[in-house]
C-alpha cells in the first residue's frame, strides 16, 4: 500500500514537471506578453522594456525556465506582473478557500442527491420516477452551467428574491453557486448510480442475498449498493478536483472571491507567473484527488490491486 | 413419509415486450422429509423457475399462480413478503449454479456466511463468527479462519461452491434447493461437491431438490426424479424406475446420452434432434412432439394425461393410451 502511494506520488511528480515544462513554453510561445507594447498602448516601448528587464523577461527562455525551477523549489511561486507587489503564493493562499468551501459543499450535496435519486430511478425503473430523473439528468448534463446559472439567478435572486444574488456572507449566500456547481455533477452521479444498480440488481449475488432471507431494504442498500458506488467513486477524483478550485462562470456570476477567476484572467492578462501558479496548483490537485480516489476504490473493492 | 412440500397446479409465466413466455404449465409434486428429488431436463424446460417461484425469488415481471403451494404445513402462496423471508435462507437453504457470480464479491467470506445467522437466528457477531468456522468445517474447507476473511475472488470454484453450500445450510434448513450446484465446476471438483451433498444429506436428514440437466449428477443420490420438458412434468418415480424401466420417449433421450464409463468406446451417443418448443407459444400438444421419434397424430393436438404406473411412477404420454402402439426403447 505504502508502496503504491510513493509510486504514484513519485509518478505525479513527473506529471507535474511534464505540465509545468509544457505550459511554460507554450505560453511563452504565444505570440505578446505582459508588457508587449502591443497590448499596453499609453506606455512608450523603452519603459515597458525596463519593466520587461525588471522581472528577467528580457532573458532567452531557456534562462527564464531555469529561473521559474530555481524559484519554485523554493515554494516560491513569484510575483503576480499584474497586481502589484502581490505574491502568486498569497493569492491562492486567499481565494482558495473560499473557493474549496463552496466546491466542497457542492461535492457533498452532489453525492446526497445525486446516488439516492439514481438508486430510487433503479428500483422504478420505468416509472414516473424514474422518467422525471432522466429528464433531470439529460438537462443537467446538456445545458451548460452559465445557463443554468443565469435561470437560477434570474429567477432566485432577480424575480422571487428569495435568495442574495453576491457575495459569500452567510449560508443563505452559498445556496445559488452551490446549486450551479452541483447541477451537472448531480445529474452525472444520478445517470451512473442508475445503470451500475440496474446492473447490480440483475446479479446472481443479489439473488443469493434474497435467498439468505435478507430484508429487501439491505439487499439494496448493501449488496447492491456497494457494487453500484465503485464507479461512482471513480469520478469522485476529478469531481473534487474540479469542484473545489472553483469554477471561472460561477464565481465571476455570483461575485464569489474565489481562485477560478484567475485561471481564465491570469491567461487574458499574460500573467506569466499567475498562470504557471494557478496550473501548478491545481495539477497537483487534480494528481492528490486522483490518488486518493483510486485509494478509497481499492478499500471498497477488494479486487482492486495497488501494485500496478 | 410426511411431505414436508406439495405444490399443486403451479403456472409461471413471465410477460416480455413480444408476449408472454409460459415457462412453467400447470406441474404438481410433493417432497417429502428428508427425502431428495432430483429434477431433470434440459434449458428451458423450466425447472429452475419451478423452484424459483417456490421461493417467490423471480423478478416482479414473473406470474406466479398455483392452487396451492404447502411447506411444512404451511400454505406458501397466502404468506406475506416478510414472512416468506423468515423461511428464506433458514428453513429452505438455496445452492445456486455459479459460484462465480453467487457470492458479493465486496463482501469477505465472514461477512455473507455469518449473515443468515445475524438474520434469523440473531446471533451475536463472536457467536455467528464461531458458527461460521463450525459451517466452514463442516463442508469441508481447510484452514477455515483464514478462508474468513477472504474475498470470493481470492477463492477456487470448488471452494466458492462449499461456501455457498455453509450458507444454505447455516441455520440447519428443512430442505435444501441445489439449482445446477455442479454445472460451472470442473470434472473433478463436481465429484467432490457431489459427495459433500450426499454426505450432508445422510448427517442432516436435510430435504434436497437437485435441479440438474444431467442424469448422471443425481443417479446415486437422488432417490426420485421428475423429469420436466416445456414446462410440464413428462415423467416422474423412483431412481430406479426412471433409469431401469423409463417409459416417456424424453426420458430415453436423456438416458441414451449419458456416456457408459464401461461401454464401448466407439459407440455414438443418440442425441436427442432439435431445439426444445419456443415458450412463448407452446405447442397446444404434447411439448416433446415435434422431436418425439414415435409422434402420433393425437401427440399434436392433445396435451397427453398423466398415467400412474404405480405408487410413484407415472408418465404423461399418449403412448401409455391402450390403443397406442407399443413401442421399445431402443438402446
Amino acid at each position: 500500500m505504502l508502496k503504491y502511494i510513493m509510486k504514484r506520488l513519485l509518478a505525479g511528480v513527473l506529471t507535474i514537471f511534464v505540465l509545468i515544462t509544457i505550459s511554460f513554453f507554450m505560453m511563452h510561445a504565444m505570440p505578446g506578453g505582459p508588457f508587449s507594447p502591443d497590448e499596453q498602448k499609453n506606455v512608450p516601448p523603452e519603459v515597458l522594456e525596463r519593466i520587461a528587464a525588471s522581472y528577467g523577461l528580457d532573458r532567452p527562455v531557456g534562462e527564464q525556465y531555469l529561473n521559474y525551477w530555481k524559484n519554485l523549489l523554493r515554494g516560491d511561486l513569484g510575483i503576480s506582473y499584474k497586481k502589484q507587489d502581490t505574491s502568486v503564493n498569497s493569492i491562492i493562499d486567499i481565494h482558495f478557500p473560499v473557493s474549496a468551501r463552496v466546491g466542497a459543499v457542492a461535492v457533498v450535496v452532489a453525492l446526497l442527491i445525486g446516488i439516492p435519486m439514481g438508486v430510487l430511478a433503479a428500483l422504478y425503473r420505468g416509472k414516473a420516477m424514474d422518467m422525471a430523473a432522466m429528464v433531470f439528468c439529460t438537462i443537467g448534463i446538456s445545458v451548460p452551467v452559465f445557463i443554468i446559472s443565469l435561470l437560477l439567478l434570474y429567477l432566485f435572486a432577480g424575480v422571487l428574491q428569495w435568495l442574495p444574488s453576491f457575495g459569500l456572507t452567510s449560508w443563505r449566500h452559498y445556496i445559488l453557486p452551490v446549486a450551479c456547481l452541483a447541477f451537472n455533477p448531480i445529474a452525472y452521479i444520478t445517470r451512473q448510480t442508475r445503470s451500475s444498480m440496474l446492473e447490480a440488481l440483475e446479479q446472481d449475488y443479489v439473488r443469493t442475498a434474497r435467498a439468505k432471507g435478507v430484508m429487501e431494504l439491505w439487499v439494496v442498500g448493501k449488496h447492491a449498493l456497494k457494487n453500484a458506488l465503485t464507479p461512482v467513486i471513480t469520478y469522485l477524483g476529478p469531481l473534487v478536483a474540479g469542484l473545489l478550485t472553483g469554477s471561472f462562470v460561477v464565481e465571476r456570476l455570483f461575485s464569489v472571491p474565489g481562485v477560478g477567476r484567475y485561471f481564465v484572467q491570469s491567461v487574458s492578462d499574460r500573467d506569466y507567473t499567475m498562470i504557471m501558479g494557478i496550473v501548478i496548483f491545481f495539477g497537483i490537485f487534480v494528481v492528490v484527488c486522483n490518488l486518493i480516489s483510486d485509494i478509497l476504490l481499492a478499500i471498497v473493492d477488494p479486487r482492486v490491486k495497488l501494485n500496478s | 413419509m410426511n411431505n414436508l412440500l406439495e405444490v399443486k397446479n403451479l403456472n409461471t409465466s413471465f410477460k416480455i415486450g413480444v408476449g408472454t413466455v409460459q415457462a412453467v404449465r400447470g406441474i404438481s409434486f410433493h417432497v417429502g422429509e428428508g427425502e431428495s428429488v432430483g429434477i431433470v431436463g434440459e434449458s428451458g424446460s423450466g425447472k429452475s423457475v419451478t423452484m424459483l417461484s417456490v421461493m417467490g425469488l423471480l423478478p416482479d415481471y414473473a406470474d406466479i399462480r398455483a392452487d396451492s403451494i404447502l411447506f411444512a404445513g404451511r400454505e406458501m402462496t397466502q404468506m406475506t413478503p416478510k414472512q416468506l423471508r423468515a423461511m428464506h435462507g433458514s428453513e429452505i437453504g438455496m445452492i445456486f449454479q455459479d459460484p462465480m457470480t453467487s457470492l458479493n464479491p465486496l463482501f469477505n467470506v465472514e461477512n455473507q456466511l455469518t449473515e443468515p445467522l445475524r438474520i434469523h437466528m440473531k446471533m451475536g457477531k463472536t457467536e455467528a463468527r464461531q458458527r461460521a468456522l463450525e459451517l466452514l468445517k463442516q463442508v469441508e474447507i481447510p484452514n477455515p479462519e483464514a478462508r474468513l476473511k477472504q474475498y470470493p475472488h481470492e477463492l477456487s470454484g470448488g471452494l466458492r461452491q462449499r461456501v455457498m453450500i455453509a450458507i444454505a445450510i447455516a441455520c440447519g434448513p428443512k430442505m435444501v434447493i441445489a439449482d445446477e450446484p455442479t454445472t460451472a465446476l470442473d470434472v473433478t471438483i463436481q465429484s467432490q461437491i457431489l459427495e459433500l451433498l450426499e454426505h450432508l444429506k445422510n448427517t442432516t436428514k436435510t430435504s434436497i431438490i437437485m435441479i440438474t440437466h444431467d442424469l448422471g449428477v443425481i443417479a446415486s443420490m437422488c432417490s426420485r426424479i421428475i423429469v420436466m420438458y416445456g414446462g410440464i412434468i413428462c415423467e416422474e418415480g423412483s431412481a430406479r424406475e426412471i433409469f431401469y424401466e423409463p417409459k416417456h420417449p424424453y426420458t430415453w433421450g436423456l438416458l441414451n446420452s449419458i456416456p457408459k464409463i464401461n461401454g464401448n468406446p466407439d459407440e455414438k451417443l443418440i442425441p436427442i434432434n432439435g431445439t426444445p418448443p419456443d415458450m412463448l407459444m407452446p405447442p397446444k400438444g404434447c411439448p416433446f412432439a415435434p422431436r418425439c421419434r414415435y409422434c402420433m397424430p393425437v401427440c399434436r393436438e392433445y396435451m397427453a394425461p398423466r398415467t400412474q404406473l404405480g405408487e410413484t411412477h407415472a408418465v404423461a404420454c399418449h403412448l401409455m393410451h391402450p390403443k397406442a402402439p407399443k413401442v421399445e426403447r431402443e438402446v
